[in-house]
C-alpha cells in the first residue's frame, strides 16, 4: 500500500515538476513572442514609410512631367497666336505710328495713304484697317473717302471704332467730336454684358484722358449702371465671392513637420491647423496691397503719350477671336506657376473671369483690381479699381475671418491609443483621453496611473509563488524522515539523504524564483520605459499647444490691421490725375 | 461744375458717400439693412442688457432693442451671444431677446443650438456681440458697429 502511495506520489511530483518547467518555458515563449511582435511593428512602420516615400516620388515625377508639357505647350501656343493673328500686329503698330507721324509731320500723305491701303488689302475683316484708311483720308483732307472708310470700320466693329475715334479725337483736342463718339459708344453698351474693350474706358478715366465733358458723360452713365447693378443681390454676392477667392489664395500652405506630437495625438488637430493657416493669411494680404498702394507711378507728361498707351491697349488686347488661344495660354502659364499641379491651375483659372467674352460692369472692376494683366489694364487703373471695390473686399475679409474663427475647436484633447508608441502596442494598452485644458501635473499623474493599472497584471503574471512551492518539499522531507525513523535504518545516512534531497529541491525552487524575479524586473523596466515615453509625448503635446496658441493669437491679431488698410484703400486710390488739373486751369 | 469735378476723381459710382446702412428710421428691405451698421445706441443697449439687475428694466430694454431692429432691419434676432463680464468661471452668456433671459455658461457647459456655434467667435474677443437669427444665421458685430455677413 505505502509502496503504491510512494510510487504515485513520486509520479505526481514528476508531473508537477514537468508542469513547472512547462510554465517557465511558456513564459519565456511569451517574452519571445512580444519581442517578435515589436520587430514586426518596426518592420511594418518601415514598410509604410517606404510606401509613403514611393508615392511622394511618383507624385513628384507626375508634377515634373506636367510642368514640362505645359512649358512646351506655351511655346507652341505663342507661335500659333503669332502665326494666326500676327499679321494684325502690323496694322496695330501702324495705327499708333501714323498718329505720331501726324504730330511731327515728317511723313508724306502719299505714303500714309499707300500704307493704309496696303494694310486694308492684307488684313481682311479686321476693323482697324479701314479706320486707318479713314485717318489717312482725314489727314489728306478727303471727306468722302474718310466717311466711307469710317463707315466700313464702324460696320465691322461698332464699339471698338467708336472708342478709337473718341480717343483719337481727344488726342487731337477735338473735344466735342470726341464726346459725341463716346456718347455713341456708351449708348450701345449693356452694363450686364460689356465687351472686354470696356476696360479701356477704365484705363482712360485712370489717366484722365477724356477731358471734362467726357468725364461728366462717363460719370452719369457709370453711376446709372452701378445703381442698376447694385440692386441685384446676385451680382454683389458674385463680387464678394471673387474677392473671397482672392483672400483664399493667401492661406498658408500646410506644414507637415510642425507640431508633430499634437498632430499624432490630438483629434482636433486638423481644425487647429486649418485655423492657423487661415489666420496667417492676414500678413501677406496687407503686404501685397500696401506695396501696391505705395507704388509711385510717374505721371505721363503729355496727353498724347497717355492716349497712345491707351490706344496701344485698345488695338492690342481685345480681339475676341484670339480669346480661346489666350485662355489656353493662361492655363498653361498657371500650370507652370503651380509647379505642375493641374487641379490647382484649373481652380485658379476657374476663379478668373477675365477670359469671358462679355462681363458685367462690376465684374470688370473686380477683374481690373485682381487680374489686371488678363483684362489688359495698367497698374494705375488697378489701384483705382481696388479703391472702388473696397466695400466688397471688406465684406469678403470679414466673412473669411469669421469663418475660420468659428471653426476652432472648443477644447483640445489628447488621445493615447494602443499604437501611440511601441510599448503601448505591445501591451495593447486601452485608450486614455485627456483634455489639455487641465493642469499638466494632473494629466501626467492620470496617465502614469493608467499605465500602472494596465501594466501591473502583466508584471504579476511572472511572479513565482515561492511559499506555496516550498510547502511540498518540506512536507516530503519530513515524511521521508519519519518513514525512515520508523523503519529503523541507519538514521544518520537517512537524515543526510533526506536533507540532501530536500536541499536540492529547495535550491531548484530558489533558482526558479530568482529567474521569475529577474523577468519581473525586466518587464517592469520595459513598462516603465514605455510609460516615460508616453509622458514625454504628453508634455511635448502640452508645450506645442502653448506654442500654437501664441502663434494663432499673433496671427489673428493682424486682422485689425487688414481692416484698417482696406479702409485706407478707399481714400488712397483718389489721387487726382494730372489732366484734370490741367484742364481746369485752361477753362 | 469745377468744384464737383475736382472732388470726384475715383471711378464714378463709387464715390465718397456710404451707399449702405446709414441708420434711418424708415424700414428697408431686410437684407440691405442687415448689412449695415449697428448704431452706438444698439451696441450700448446690448451691453446694458447683461448688466441690468431688475427684470422689468431688462424687459424694457429688450423691447426697445427689438423695436430698433424691426424699424431698421425688419428682421429681429433671437438673441445675442457675448462675452460674460462676471469673470471666472463664466466665459460667455446668451441674451434671449424674446424671453429676456440672461444665461451664463462656463467653458465646460454646452450651449444650446443655435447659439453654440457662436461660442468660438465670442472667445476670439474681436466682436462686440454675435446676433443669432431664427433661420440659423450668425452675424458678428464689430465694436465699431459693422456687421459681418
Amino acid at each position: 500500500m505505502s509502496d503504491i502511495d510512494y510510487h504515485l506520489r513520486r509520479q505526481v511530483n514528476e508531473v508537477q515538476s514537468l508542469v513547472v518547467q512547462l510554465n517557465g518555458t511558456v513564459s519565456q515563449v511569451g517574452l519571445d513572442v512580444n519581442r517578435v511582435g515589436q520587430e514586426t511593428e518596426q518592420a511594418r512602420a518601415e514598410l509604410s514609410a517606404l510606401r509613403a516615400d514611393f508615392l511622394a516620388f511618383v507624385r513628384q515625377a507626375e508634377l515634373a512631367a506636367n510642368l514640362q508639357r505645359a512649358e512646351t505647350k506655351i511655346g507652341a501656343l505663342q507661335d500659333r497666336i503669332e502665326h494666326e493673328f500676327g499679321h494684325y500686329k502690323a496694322v496695330r503698330l501702324t495705327a499708333v505710328g501714323m498718329l505720331q507721324a501726324f504730330d511731327i509731320g515728317i511723313i508724306s500723305e502719299e505714303t500714309v495713304r499707300t500704307v493704309g491701303e496696303q494694310l486694308m488689302m492684307q488684313t481682311p475683316r479686321y476693323w482697324l484697317a479701314p479706320a486707318l484708311v479713314g485717318l489717312a483720308a482725314w489727314a489728306g483732307d478727303d471727306p468722302a473717302l474718310c466717311d466711307r472708310a469710317i463707315l466700313e470700320a464702324f460696320r465691322r466693329s461698332p464699339s471698338k471704332t467708336s472708342l478709337l475715334m473718341a480717343l483719337i479725337l481727344r488726342r487731337q483736342r477735338r473735344a466735342d467730336a470726341s464726346v459725341r463718339w463716346l456718347r455713341h459708344y456708351l449708348a450701345a453698351q449693356d452694363p450686364v454684358a460689356l465687351g472686354r474693350d470696356f476696360a479701356v474706358i477704365l484705363e482712360s478715366i485712370a489717366h484722365g484722358a477724356f477731358g471734362p465733358a467726357g468725364v461728366e458723360l462717363m460719370r452719369d452713365s457709370l453711376d446709372r449702371w452701378t445703381e442698376r447693378l447694385l440692386t441685384e443681390e446676385a451680382v454683389q454676392n458674385a463680387q464678394v465671392n471673387r474677392w473671397r477667392a482672392e483672400i483664399d489664395m493667401f492661406i498658408a500652405a500646410p506644414d507637415a513637420v510642425a507640431f508633430p506630437n499634437l498632430r499624432a495625438l490630438s483629434p482636433q488637430w486638423s481644425m487647429m491647423e486649418s485655423a492657423l493657416r487661415h489666420a496667417c493669411a492676414h500678413t501677406p494680404l496687407v503686404q501685397k496691397y500696401q506695396a501696391m498702394m505705395a507704388e509711385e507711378t510717374p505721371p505721363v507728361d503729355r496727353l498724347e503719350d497717355a492716349i497712345d498707351d491707351i490706344l496701344d491697349r485698345l488695338v492690342r488686347e481685345y480681339d475676341n477671336e484670339e480669346l480661346p488661344l489666350r485662355k489656353e495660354l493662361a492655363y498653361n502659364q498657371a500650370v507652370v506657376e503651380q509647379g505642375g499641379d493641374l487641379d490647382a491651375s484649373r481652380q485658379v483659372l476657374a476663379k478668373q473671369n477675365a477670359y469671358e467674352t462679355t462681363l458685367d460692369y462690376l465684374t470688370i472692376q473686380s477683374e481690373s483690381a485682381l487680374n489686371p494683366t488678363a483684362i489688359g489694364v495698367s497698374r494705375t487703373t488697378q489701384r483705382l479699381a481696388v479703391a472702388a471695390c473696397h466695400e466688397w473686399f471688406l465684406r469678403a475679409h470679414g466673412a473669411f475671418t469669421r469663418d475660420y474663427r468659428m471653426s476652432l475647436p472648443q477644447k483640445v484633447d489628447v488621445v493615447f491609443g494602443s499604437s501611440h508608441n511601441v510599448g503601448a502596442s505591445t501591451f495593447q494598452l486601452p485608450q486614455w483621453v485627456g483634455c489639455l485644458a487641465e493642469p499638466m501635473g494632473r494629466l501626467e499623474h492620470d496617465l502614469a496611473a493608467h499605465w500602472y493599472r494596465h501594466g501591473q497584471p502583466f508584471i504579476d503574471s511572472f511572479a513565482f509563488p515561492l511559499r506555496r512551492k516550498l510547502v511540498w518539499p518540506i512536507v516530503t522531507v519530513v515524511g521521508v524522515l519519519m518513514l525512515l525513523a520508523l523503519c529503523g535504518q541507519n538514521a544518520f545516512v537517512a537524515i543526510l539523504g533526506a536533507l540532501a534531497a530536500g536541499g536540492v529541491w529547495a535550491a531548484v525552487l530558489y533558482s526558479q524564483h530568482q529567474t521569475a524575479l529577474k523577468r519581473q524586473a525586466e518587464a517592469r523596466s520595459y513598462i516603465e520605459q514605455s510609460k516615460e515615453e508616453s509622458l514625454r509625448q504628453l508634455r511635448a503635446a502640452g508645450a506645442e499647444l502653448t506654442d500654437w496658441s501664441s502663434r494663432y493669437a499673433y496671427a489673428d491679431a493682424q486682422e485689425a490691421g487688414v481692416r484698417e488698410m482696406i479702409g485706407n484703400l478707399a481714400t488712397a486710390g483718389k489721387a487726382a490725375s494730372p489732366y484734370e488739373r490741367r484742364t481746369i486751369t485752361t477753362r | 461744375m469745377d468744384s464737383s469735378f475736382r472732388r470726384r476723381v475715383g471711378f464714378p459710382g463709387h464715390s465718397g458717400h456710404d451707399r449702405l446702412g446709414s441708420p434711418e428710421p424708415t424700414p428697408r428691405s431686410s437684407t440691405r439693412g442687415a448689412r449695415g451698421h449697428r448704431h452706438t445706441g444698439l451696441l450700448a443697449a446690448a451691453h446694458r442688457l447683461d448688466a441690468e439687475i431688475s427684470q422689468t428694466a431688462r424687459e424694457d430694454l429688450a423691447r426697445w432693442v427689438r423695436e430698433e431692429y424691426h424699424t431698421e432691419l425688419g428682421d429681429i434676432p433671437l438673441g445675442f451671444v457675448a462675452r460674460c463680464h462676471l469673470g471666472l468661471p463664466y466665459v460667455d452668456h446668451i441674451l434671449d431677446l424674446f424671453n429676456t433671459i440672461v444665461e451664463h455658461y462656463t467653458p465646460a457647459e454646452t450651449m444650446p443650438d443655435p447659439y453654440a456655434k457662436a461660442r468660438m467667435l465670442v472667445r476670439s474677443g474681436a466682436y462686440a456681440y454675435i446676433e443669432i437669427y431664427g433661420n440659423g444665421e450668425i452675424r458678428p458685430v464689430l465694436p465699431d458697429g459693422t456687421v459681418v455677413i
